[in-house]
């Protein structure tokens, strides 16, 4: 509401400062420690091309912070990002709070894909073949549940998230196959669907980069008339909506978002569901506040899960499975006050 | 100049069922419309060919001598505003939230809402005695609080025609009462145009100007109330037996309704 812009602007910004400031301390951490200060140098220095600033600093903490952590952190963070924002719209367009990135099968799609490549065809395509083919199964996934939905009898919360089911299940059962087939090699697809951000590339974080801003931007757009298609159809009509176009437009691009996150990084689970439900608690539900505090709580969500695992825990734990381990329990707890709070 | 003129109109379902067929209907600029009708008769059905949610299979639907599909839809949500009957909300917004959404099709795609909205929505949410709990969560209130929220959302649109569907079917007496006077109020200050579906036929008769009688899809009869109300056309259409008389308190026509086998029953009481 206009009376709360302010303390949803003041929301905005306490975000993007924790996470401008967890990107800058999670540079520092790991194996070879660096200070911040350091870090942030190095940044200014990069940024507006100081040469001076960075012949001070040593080569070893330069290539450290430029070739190996930022690009995973940044991708972490933009992962993250990507996983809030279409996780709130899922559960948005779906009128579903349980909805997340892969309702519609978008992870099995990628998984799918993914695992077709690493069995078959490993290099077909370079060092990006497995990300071609995730994001490809991700996409032609979505396109399967979109005609499967509408040839049903329209693109209902009820008829997609059924779609969704059902060609999920026959992935996963191809997912099943294909590890089936792999024998010995079972342990690449299986590490793969655990979801790391380990080999990260500058590459990728452009295209994540990318894709999540300009996603982050069609769905701003469509913010408030997502909130009225929350009316029902028919409402939502009556107030200069079309609902079966916004909820595809909206659809589609939750959907690429998510697949070019798991396509980067597996299936990391949780982050798309759990931050839209803190975050709604934070600003309610219109998706004007909620979306950009859902994009920046994922992001540092994310991150600081993988500086955990990856700088602070003695042995790195997949991605997929820390993030698991600690959202399941915390959704436990954000589902068990709900419940008292009713 | 009609404000919503029907010559026609037919609506088929995609499996070729007929819900409404060959009406032909004039509604009038400022009158009160009501659309009364059995089970099944098509009275929601012609509600969405008004409102341009149902395109009619064939026959014509023009609004304000356009055909309603040539209009824009935005154009159109700041001509049309519908109450509808049931309102389920899986996410909890706000009183004041739900009541800013019917500025919607006011606010410029890339605005904010502006101070005129605001003033719209003050002023919305006063008259109708909604303001004290604009904070609130939509789906923390009673049934009669939420449905002045609607109607509130509804009026923010600041249209011309107002489009009811059963929506007083929710609410207990007093609570229906009540809103079927805001709208009546509303109507009378600002020369609306109603058009509501009636579940409850006094209501009907007490509030409406004029009434659309359906059976089974097709028009039967329609025109002032004090003309069509007949006990002839209402034992027609509902298939019962019916008396219709003066309510003088009230002012207006009430009926009464009975089965065959009742009125052997008083009998022998």
């Amino acid at each position: 509401m206009p009376s709360l812009w302010g303390k949803a602007a003041l929301h905005q910004i306490v975000l993007a400062v924790a996470l401008l400031s967890l990107i800058a301390v999670s540079t520092g951490m790991g194996y070879i420690e660096i200070p911040v200060r350091t870090v942030l140098q190095a940044l200014w220095g990069k940024m507006f091309g100081l040469e001076s600033m960075l012949s001070r600093i040593e080569d070893l903490h330069l290539v450290t912070i430029f070739e190996v952590r930022l690009p995973r952190i940044l991708t972490a963070a933009a992962v993250g990002a990507g996983l809030g924002l279409s996780g709130a719209v899922f559960q948005g367009i779906l009128l579903n709070p349980l909805a997340d990135p892969y309702t519609l099968g978008v992870s099995a799609g990628a998984a799918f894909g993914a695992s077709t490549a690493l069995l078959f065809v490993p290099a077909l395509l370079g060092p990006y073949t497995v990300f071609i083919f995730a994001f490809a199964g991700a996409v032609l996934t979505l396109f399967a549940v979109i005609s499967l939905s509408s040839s049903a009898g329209g693109m209902s919360s009820n008829n997609l998230i059924l779609s969704g089911v059902i060609v999920t299940a026959i992935l996963s059962a191809g997912i099943s196959f294909c590890k089936y087939l792999a024998q010995e090699r079972v342990s690449v697809i299986v590490f793969w669907l655990l979801g790391s951000l380990a080999s990260s590339t500058w590459l990728e974080v452009g295209l994540v980069f990318s894709v999540v801003g300009l996603g982050f931007g069609v769905c701003l757009y469509f913010a408030r008339a997502l909130n009225i298609i929350c009316l029902g159809g028919r409402t939502a009509s009556t107030l200069g909506i079309s609902p079966q176009r916004t909820r595809l437009v909206l659809l589609v691009t939750a959907s690429l978002v998510a697949a070019v996150c798991v396509a980067v990084s597996g299936i990391i689970g949780f982050v798309g569901l759990l931050v839209p439900h803190m975050m709604r608690g934070l600003t309610g539900p219109d998706h004007m506040k909620l979306l950009p505090v859902s994009l920046l709580c994922g992001g540092l969500l994310l991150l600081g899960a993988d500086t955990l695992t990856r700088a602070v825990l003695p042995q790195e734990v997949p991605i997929g499975v820390l993030t698991s381990l600690l959202g399941g329990p915390f959704f436990c707890y954000v589902f068990r006050k709900r419940q008292m709070a009713l | 100049m009609s404000v919503f003129h029907l010559s026609k109109a037919q609506y088929s379902y995609p499996d070729g069922t007929r819900a409404v067929e060959g009406i032909d209907l004039a509604v009038e600029p400022g009158r009160f419309y009501g659309i009364v009708g059995p089970n099944g008769s098509g009275k929601s059905t012609l509600l969405d060919l008004l409102l341009g949610y149902k395109e009619p299979s064939s026959g014509r639907v023009l609004f304000r001598d356009k055909p309603l599909s040539s209009w824009r839809r935005r154009d159109l949500a700041r001509e049309i505003a519908l109450v509808p009957q049931e309102f389920a909300l899986t996410f909890p917004f706000s009183v004041e939230e739900i009541v800013f959404m019917g500025r919607y099709p006011h606010i410029p795609r890339f605005g904010a809402p502006g101070p005129e909205d605001r003033e719209v929505v003050r002023r919305i949410m006063e008259s109708i005695g909604i303001a004290p709990y604009g904070d609130r969560s939509i789906t923390e209130l009673s049934g009669g609080e939420k449905q002045r929220a609607v109607v509130a959302r509804a009026l923010a649109q600041e249209t011309n025609v107002l489009l009811l569907d059963e929506a007083t079917s929710s609410l207990d007496v007093k609570h229906g009462l009540q809103l079927m006077h805001l709208v009546r109020q509303r109507q009378a200050r600002h020369g609306a145009t109603v058009v509501s579906v009636f579940h409850d036929l006094n209501q009907a008769l007490r509030f409406c100007d004029e009434l659309v009688f359906l059976k089974q899809g097709c028009l039967v009869r329609c025109g002032p109330v004090s003309e069509v109300a007949t006990e002839e056309t209402l034992e027609r259409v509902f298939e019962v037996r019916a008396k219709s008389y003066l309510e003088t308190s009230l002012g207006c026509l009430q009926a009464v309704f009975w089965t065959e086998g009742e009125e052997t029953l008083g009998a022998d009481a």
